[in-house]
């Protein structure tokens, strides 16, 4: 059975920047089973990386804060794992007091900081579940960070990229600085205007 | 996704470049490494250290600060931030091209026992069809490569000799839309694979059908170049997106024409049935929807005319 080089490595067939000799014989062995399954993923990372890059783009303060996320998780490695978190969507925030409008979760990962662009007035609540270890929440945007009232953010317009993040075992520290400097992982998502 | 041009490749620039953009820098090798260490162990890349996507990233930075680089050397899309996202770069780099490529060749499929003895003719046919494959790619956009691969899988499966199941199709929304693309990239794929289109004819229409259909496009939807940006390669006074379409669409005819004519009987041999297949999936009714073709009854009546296509071997 073939097997297919990882996603990042098939990056050059997907961005056509590939040499037409040396990896020659990867084009071939896409016809072997689950060679369609490799393209896949390896088309879906470029999306994935694409969407982050435009979306960090011009914004240092989010590239920093997003990178010393992933740094800390990596230190803290596979076994500072927290309680189930998720991310519940409203679609607008009047939905409540409108109508019976069930909120979407989103489930999130100690580890991870991910993307998600929503319509602008959006309303993201960050819910923990039973938890020994205590969870802060914070949020960051462009010149401005700090806790996270009620856990919970309404997207408005044109206020950019919004991150949203949840620190275990960082209670009582007040700033989202000091936070990461004590925290073993966090886990977040960042928003944008759709 | 534009990525921001670097124009100045100088040493300082770069180094200047790292000094202002640096986090953004550093996120995007950092995203770019992390899923291949989900995969591969990059220390059998020479990084060292508790954190090795960090070592990596430092190494990269490190590289693109003082390092030389000459940008002639680079693809044109790649002078620009994409290259922090492309971990082949780095790693030939770092490794050096040649020992890199070993690392990556995938170990030799083994062929399929056969009573008839045509090892050799599936090994070329495999390889004729990586080679369309490539050519698909940089002619077109990726995800026609996906849809390619996943509209081939019934007859791949035959090539292979795996047991046939059904082709990892994902739930789609929709599934018209999904066939259209899969015949799409299978008529597409055929034209490039059988040699049809005509890169040196100045006819309008093999003009625009080739600048619109094969031509490197973005990969959203509908994959293909807009008329607009196509009109300056056209012949004569500049004509409208209308008009550019239209030509497209006779283009893409003559060439439908042309592979169903060359599929017009069902070969016999074990390859030359396969790739006949192939061929075969190709020139379907939905082929005409793909290609905006729906009018056409004269292509209708001479698609329904063909010999039917059978999945299993002769």
């Amino acid at each position: 059975m073939t097997v297919h080089p990882p996603p990042a490595l098939l990056d050059p067939m997907v961005l056509a920047t590939d040499d037409e000799e040396a990896l020659a014989s990867i084009w071939p062995a896409l016809l072997e089973p689950e060679g369609d399954v490799a393209w896949e993923r390896a088309v879906e990372r470029r999306r994935r990386i694409d969407d982050l890059a435009g979306l960090i783009h011009g914004h240092a303060w989010l590239s920093a804060l997003v990178l010393s996320a992933k740094r800390l998780s990596r230190r803290h490695g596979e076994s500072e794992r927290g309680p189930r978190l998720e991310a519940q969507v409203s679609e607008h925030a009047l939905a409540a007091t409108l109508g019976p409008e069930k909120p979407e979760p989103l489930e999130l990962s100690w580890g991870k900081i991910v993307p998600r662009a929503m319509p602008v007035g959006t309303r993201v609540h960050l819910r923990v579940g039973i938890s020994s270890e205590p969870v802060a929440f914070f949020f960051a945007r462009a010149g401005e960070s700090g806790p996270l009232p009620g856990a919970a953010w309404e997207l408005l317009k044109g206020e950019g990229p919004v991150l949203l993040i949840a620190c275990m075992d960082a209670a009582g520290t007040e700033s989202l600085e000091e936070a990461l400097e004590h925290t073993k992982t966090v886990a977040g998502v960042i928003l944008r205007e759709q | 996704m534009e990525y921001e041009p670097i124009s100045d490749w100088t040493q300082p620039a770069r180094a200047a470049l790292v000094e202002t953009r640096g986090a953004e820098i550093r996120l995007l090798l950092d995203t770019a490494f992390t899923e291949l260490c989900d995969t591969r162990d990059l220390a059998a890349f020479g990084f060292r250290g508790d954190d090795l996507v960090a070592s990596a990233v430092e190494w990269c930075v490190a590289r693109f600060a003082q390092g030389e680089l000459d940008p002639g050397r680079l693809p044109v899309a790649s002078r620009s931030f994409r290259l922090f996202t492309e971990v082949h770069f780095w790693l030939a780099q770092k490794v050096g091209a040649h020992q890199l490529n070993r690392l990556l060749q995938p170990p030799q499929p083994a062929l399929p026992t056969s009573a008839l003895g045509v090892e050799d003719l599936l090994a070329g046919l495999r390889e004729g069809l990586g080679r369309a494959l490539r050519t698909l790619r940089h002619r077109t956009c990726a995800d026609l490569v996906t849809y390619w691969l996943r509209g081939s899988q019934r007859v791949l499966a035959l090539l292979g000799k795996k047991v046939p199941g059904e082709a990892p199709l994902p739930p789609a929304s929709n599934k018209t839309r999904l066939s259209v693309h899969v015949h799409d990239a299978r008529f597409r794929f055929q034209c490039l694979y059988r040699h049809l289109v005509d890169d040196t004819s100045s006819r309008l229409e093999a003009v625009a059908v080739r600048e619109i259909l094969f031509s490197a496009c973005e990969n959203a939807v509908p994959y293909r170049r807009p008329a607009a940006e196509v009109a300056p390669a056209l012949p004569g006074p500049t004509r409208g997106a209308r008009e550019i379409r239209h030509l497209c669409q006779d283009g893409a005819a003559e060439l439908l024409a042309t592979l169903v004519e060359r599929l017009s009987s069902s070969p016999d041999g074990v390859v030359e049935r396969l790739d006949w297949m192939l061929g075969r999936e190709a020139a379907a009714p939905m082929t005409l929807v793909a290609l905006g073709l729906e009018d056409r009854a004269d292509l209708r009546l001479q698609l329904q005319s063909h010999p039917s296509f059978d999945p299993e071997m002769p």
